[in-house]
């Protein structure tokens, strides 16, 4: 094979690199050399990187190679190098669950959906870091980290975002194909507007969490984050499916089938212009009207609406405070803790032993609730919500991230608009899929599209369709 | 008026207050003067009086077998 310019592969699409490689354009040691070298070069420079496995990596590029050459097909992501985030074990690998108390930690056994990946062909290069134990005590500053603050490929002075900050970093600044992030209330969505790349958060239970650190049993989730909404389509339809070994297992699988998508046409999205106008930051309503545009272009009915009124903020830091303490119970009780970094997030988890069990029981029954009152919303009202995924762009490094360093805020809208869809749609266990959709001084943003459990196919075209008419999610940092 | 009823109900009362602090595990040791642990008890009060806010019917249960 001829000397290839893999600068030109490091952001392409999994679908790309697939087709190439079958056309033996290059072959899969090769690839994945030069994406091993990419992420242990610039892995480091953005605290993405927790653990290169470039040795085993290689190996099964062999090994994939060898079934190329026979025309022995695994789909499309045989091949494809990708990275996950490090709550994920893989065996004899260290899974540090981006804590020092857990530096050391190894565990004898793949995750269940790591299994699937390699099963395919897809070739896991490393380890990407994340905030300490998935931010779960609640985190004051981006450094609360066994690995530092996830730097954003777009300014270095900016967080990639969290807790899925190193995979959001990795797959924006081209470092591996994709990459498997976790979502309790925000950590796909998140990392992926900040950073310039497509996170899909699949329903509650549609993905294993067999051998995936549990901040929380019942809000955990696992999803891609790739280049393209087609390529979380392709990545989902592997890793989804039934687990005996997971409790919280849905039963369900998922198949990507872009062919039975229904048309925008027959769609209603439900979204509200306070989001756009007055809940976004200033500097981003501009870009914001601008996509907002595109999505009202491409032929959906449009519907505002206005999200169901509870406290959603709350409820998950009631749930995810009573759940984690019993998970983290030893822990807390011990002296270790405080070797986490974060003060504010050693407090919380503190705090969280003391979640009294009524506390947490009305928290879960006022969850019954909200997902009666999302059912009924998307059974009566509207197909697809629409709403920036985050509000601002990424945060400064040096900035608290609970707002305590911020310049007065303008009072608070009257309005709900769709503020609080992220801790609402994960209480209720609702797939979001986050797109780019601009750039603010140079960084990116994104709009996410949210729907009914189990309507993932639904949110990967409205994504698709989305990036057919944009060109957001093709832009590229220069990383130094 | 204080009837026997009552004392009795007092004397059972008491009791039973009794027995639960006996059973009630020791409370976790707490750092004195510690901002940190101030604030995130303060926040957890003030989630659990937001959701306190909330009208919940009697027969609403809790979804403590998540699927969705």
């Amino acid at each position: 094979m001829a000397n290839t310019d893999f600068s030109k592969i490091f952001f392409s699409s999994l679908t790309e690199i697939n087709a190439s490689l079958r056309k033996r354009e290059y072959s899969a040691v090769e690839l994945t050399k030069a994406f091993s070298d990419r992420l242990e070069e610039y892995g480091p420079k953005y605290n993405a990187l927790a653990h290169s496995m470039r040795k085993q990596a290689i190996k099964k590029a062999k090994d994939v190679d060898d079934d190329l050459k026979i025309d022995r097909t695994r789909g499309p992501l045989q091949g494809i190098p990708f990275g996950v985030k490090d709550l994920l074990s893989v065996k004899a690998q260290p899974t540090t669950w981006g804590a020092k108390p857990y530096a050391a930690q190894v565990f004898d056994y793949d995750a269940n959906i790591v299994k699937k990946l390699d099963k395919v062909g897809a070739i896991l290069i490393g380890k990407l870091s994340m905030v300490e134990l998935a931010g779960g005590g609640g985190y004051r500053f981006a450094n609360a980290s066994l690995t530092g603050p996830g730097l954003n490929p777009w300014d270095k002075s900016r967080w990639s975002g969290g807790s899925s900050s190193g995979p959001g970093a990795a797959v924006g600044a081209g470092l591996c194909t994709f990459a498997l992030g976790s979502e309790t209330s925000g950590s796909i969505i998140t990392p992926s507007a900040y950073c310039g790349v497509t996170g899909l958060r699949p329903t509650y239970g549609l993905v294993s969490r067999h051998g995936a650190m549990a901040l929380s049993w019942t809000l955990d989730k696992l999803g891609p984050i790739c280049r393209t909404a087609e390529d979380c389509g392709y990545v989902l339809q592997v890793i989804s499916g039934a687990d005996p070994d997971d409790p919280g297992s849905a039963g369900k699988s998922f198949y990507y089938t872009p062919q039975f998508a229904r048309k925008p046409q027959d769609l209603t999205i439900g979204y509200a212009p306070v989001d756009f106008e007055e809940y976004a930051d200033p500097a981003t309503r501009p870009a914001f009207k601008t996509a907002l545009e595109v999505v009202k272009s491409q032929g959906y009915k449009f519907k505002e609406i206005e999200i169901p009124d509870f406290p959603f903020g709350a409820m998950t830091s009631t749930i995810i405070a009573a759940e984690s303490a019993s998970i983290f119970e030893d822990l807390i009780k011990s002296s270790k803790i405080d070797e986490m970094e974060d003060k504010r997030q050693i407090a919380g988890f503190k705090t969280a032993l003391d979640t009294p069990a009524v506390e947490y029981l009305r928290a879960m029954r006022v969850r019954t609730l909200v997902q009666k009152a999302f059912h009924d919303f998307f059974y009566n009202n509207v197909d697809l919500l629409l709403v920036p995924s985050r509000t601002t762009v990424a945060n400064k490094l040096t900035e608290p991230l609970d707002g305590s360093g911020a310049a007065p805020q303008p009072p608070r809208p009257k309005s709900r608009g769709l503020s609080g869809i992220i801790p609402a749609g994960n209480l209720a266990g609702l797939p979001a899929i986050s797109v780019p959709c601009g750039f603010v001084d140079g960084l990116p943003i994104g709009i996410s599209f949210v729907t009914k459990p189990f309507f993932e196919n639904q949110l990967i075209a409205a994504g698709k369709l989305f990036q057919s008419a944009t060109d957001w999610h093709k832009k590229t940092p220069a990383l130094t | 008026m204080v009837t026997r009823r009552k004392l009795a109900l007092l004397a059972t009362v008491g009791v039973a207050a009794k027995v639960a602090l006996a059973q009630a595990p020791p409370a976790p040791a707490r750092a004195e003067g510690d901002a940190d642990l101030e604030t995130a008890r303060q926040q957890a009060r003030n989630n659990f009086q937001a959701i306190a806010r909330v009208k919940l019917p009697r027969n609403v249960e809790p979804v403590t077998t998540f699927k969705a």
